[in-house]
């Protein structure tokens, strides 16, 4: 007896995108894998090495299911795919694990999406959801920010968000650098320079927990409802079923009840310094 | 006279031996609290002598000895059911060098708990809950066939279970339960395959004596236990100090992270994973006990959520005391002491919980 869940499939690399320094997207074809959400994530496996959890950045269904997740190399397992997985090389996977983005729940409103570095990753299938189904949703509004330009990810598919009816998309940079015609400041600072009614805003959220925090602080102020403002949170997750126990936040599981969260439902928790 | 649930029996202490034989011809293992040499352990026993029944443990912060003492009055070990049913270690897969996935087999003989304590009982409706959808425990949990219970006429050094409401009697989830008051035991049955059981050793009903001594043993006892402020009181002081940060720099000043406290807690169920390979190219991946106050609960790769001591030991007792009965409707401590026990540095968390109640913040 062995804990099934946690027994990955095997999946093929078929194609590696470069993004940003030490950020990659793979796509892996997974036959069989369940059709993920937007905002869901998955446990990638290098034999030998470890698990990792990685949100999914992009999917399509079928009997040879593709989906796709965006690594950035910043510890043991994703080092070694930055290094070393290619097309052709084989990885586990399992999942989609996890409550993604409510989008069901918020048809007919207008959607703010604020991303933050690599966090634009898991707001990527969200963003995609709302283009093609653009007639159940209101007014879009993506803004996305990164320390460089060269930070950004997904740039080859910005003209096609700009070509998203009804919407705005603003970019910011941290560090000033020639030829950027944007802003340069926090992403967070932008929620100032949009035009939304908060009555009929639901935001989504995900980058630096910091970042997350000001932006849902920022949002309420001006009078979006708290439980309209989603955040994706990260923490220490292993089995992403809610067994390990690992990815506490208060009496969540970040892996089972989130990872996404309402920010009524976490506030008491996210504003404790190491809670 | 039809016997009935619900209904108190009495016999001398041998029939427990009687009770152990006639578990063991069904077919059955029992496991209990035992010596293996001189290290109390909880594993398979096979008659009324392998128990610690003429052993008393005395038990305070930061120290646990038995001694041998006849009708001596034994409570409970570093081990505890969780060691039996989600066990400290578990090979989750092998995988061959093409990817071939071997899947681990464990085999689980029909088994018995026998003579746990009410707070091991507690614990495992705990665990139940929270480890709803670990294929492991709960296929383990399903081959416990009948679940003894002995409830505690004294308890120990550290225990604190009258306090929660966790012993020293059981009321549900057991199916015969007994209380040893001298040379006799009372006996109280909780199911109807108890029932059977009782039927067949031979047990007779319970003298009205017997009774009196029993109430007043177990009301005694749960005065005894009752260490702390009622549990709603220390719940409703941790909500309030939850945030005071100097609250919990203090109580957790002297405490070294070991983990200790995490590994003998029978409701602690936190896992880490493991991979290994071997130079034959055969790697596999491992399941063992993980600590909230081991440095690296809350590490991430590139930044920590619990950098700091005091927020692990915070996270100890707010998930004990709070998020349990958030997560699954029931406390998760169980007053058991074990944690005072084995703590290195005997922190107490009787202590820690009372101070909360009344404490003013800075």
């Amino acid at each position: 007896m062995s804990v099934d869940k946690l027994i990955p499939m095997k999946g093929r690399v078929t194609k590696v995108v470069d993004e940003a320094p030490l950020v990659r997207t793979y796509h892996i074809v997974v036959n069989g894998f369940p059709t993920p959400l937007p905002g869901q994530f998955d446990v990638l496996y290098v034999k030998g090495m470890g698990e990792v959890v990685i949100s999914i950045s992009n999917y399509a269904a079928g009997d040879r299911s593709l989906v796709e997740h965006t690594v950035r190399a910043v510890g043991a397992v994703t080092n070694y795919i930055y290094t070393n997985v290619g097309v052709g090389s084989y990885l586990g996977i399992r999942g989609p694990y996890g409550r993604g983005w409510p989008i069901r729940e918020f048809e007919g409103h207008d959607v703010l999406v604020i991303g933050g570095g690599i966090g634009l990753a898991p707001l990527r299938a969200l963003i995609k959801h709302i283009a093609e189904n653009r007639s159940l949703y209101g007014h879009f509004i993506l803004l996305y920010g990164a320390r460089r330009p060269v930070d950004m990810l997904f740039k080859y598919e910005y003209e096609e968000y700009s070509k998203i009816p009804n919407s705005t998309i603003l970019f910011s940079i941290d560090i000033p650098h020639t030829g950027w015609k944007g802003y340069v400041g926090f992403v967070t600072d932008l929620i100032d320079r949009v035009k939304f009614n908060p009555q009929n805003t639901v935001a989504f959220v995900c980058g630096p927990e910091v970042m997350m925090k000001v932006a849902a602080d920022k949002l309420v102020k001006k009078g979006v409802k708290e439980d309209r403002v989603f955040l994706s949170l990260e923490r220490r997750c292993r089995c992403g079923i809610g067994i390990c126990g690992t990815c506490q936040l208060g009496h969540y599981f970040i892996c089972k009840d989130g990872p996404v969260f309402s920010y009524q439902d976490v506030k008491q928790y996210v504003t404790v310094r190491g809670l | 006279m039809s016997r009935m649930l619900g209904e108190y029996f009495e016999g001398s202490v041998l029939l427990l031996e009687n009770l152990i034989l006639a578990l063991k011809e069904q077919g059955l293992r029992v496991l209990s609290y035992k010596l293996e040499g001189d290290l109390p352990v909880i594993g398979e026993v096979s008659r009324l002598s392998d128990l610690l029944i003429d052993y008393t443990d005395i038990q305070s912060p930061g120290s646990y000895r038995l001694a041998k003492e006849v009708k001596g009055v034994f409570r409970h070990t570093q081990y505890s059911p969780k060691h039996l049913l989600h066990y400290p270690t578990q090979v989750i897969y092998e995988i061959s060098d093409d990817f071939e996935i071997i899947r681990t087999k464990d085999d689980f003989p029909p088994s018995v708990l026998f003579g746990i304590k009410p707070c091991d009982l507690a614990a495992i409706e705990v665990l139940d809950k929270v480890l709803e959808r670990d294929d492991v425990y709960q296929a383990r949990r399903a081959r416990i066939e009948y679940i003894v219970v002995e409830e505690c006429v004294e308890p120990g050094g550290t225990c604190f279970c009258g306090s929660i409401g966790t012993g020293p009697a059981v009321a549900k989830g057991y199916d015969i339960a007994y209380a040893r008051l001298g040379d006799q035991v009372l006996f109280k049955v909780g199911s109807e395959k108890g029932l059977k059981l009782v039927e067949k050793v031979g047990l007779t009903p319970a003298s009205d004596e017997t009774l009196r001594r029993y109430n007043e043993a177990l009301n005694e006892a749960r005065r005894k236990a009752s260490r702390i402020p009622p549990f709603n009181v220390v719940v409703r002081a941790l909500e309030d100090v939850a945030v005071a940060e100097g609250f919990w720099r203090e109580a957790s000043a002297r405490c070294v992270g070991c983990t200790n406290c995490n590994m003998v807690c029978p409701t602690c169920f936190c896992t880490e994973f493991s991979d290994y390979a071997d130079l034959s190219g055969k790697a596999w991946r491992e399941r063992h006990w993980f600590g909230c106050l081991s440095f690296t609960y809350g590490q991430v790769a590139g930044q920590h959520f619990r950098p700091e001591l005091f927020m692990r030991y915070r996270h100890f007792v707010l998930h004990k005391f709070l998020f349990y009965q958030r997560q699954v409707g029931l406390p998760g401590c169980v007053g058991c002491g074990r944690c005072i026990t084995w703590c290195p540095m005997g922190i107490d968390l009787r202590e820690v919980v009372s101070r909360a109640v009344g404490y003013v913040g800075r």
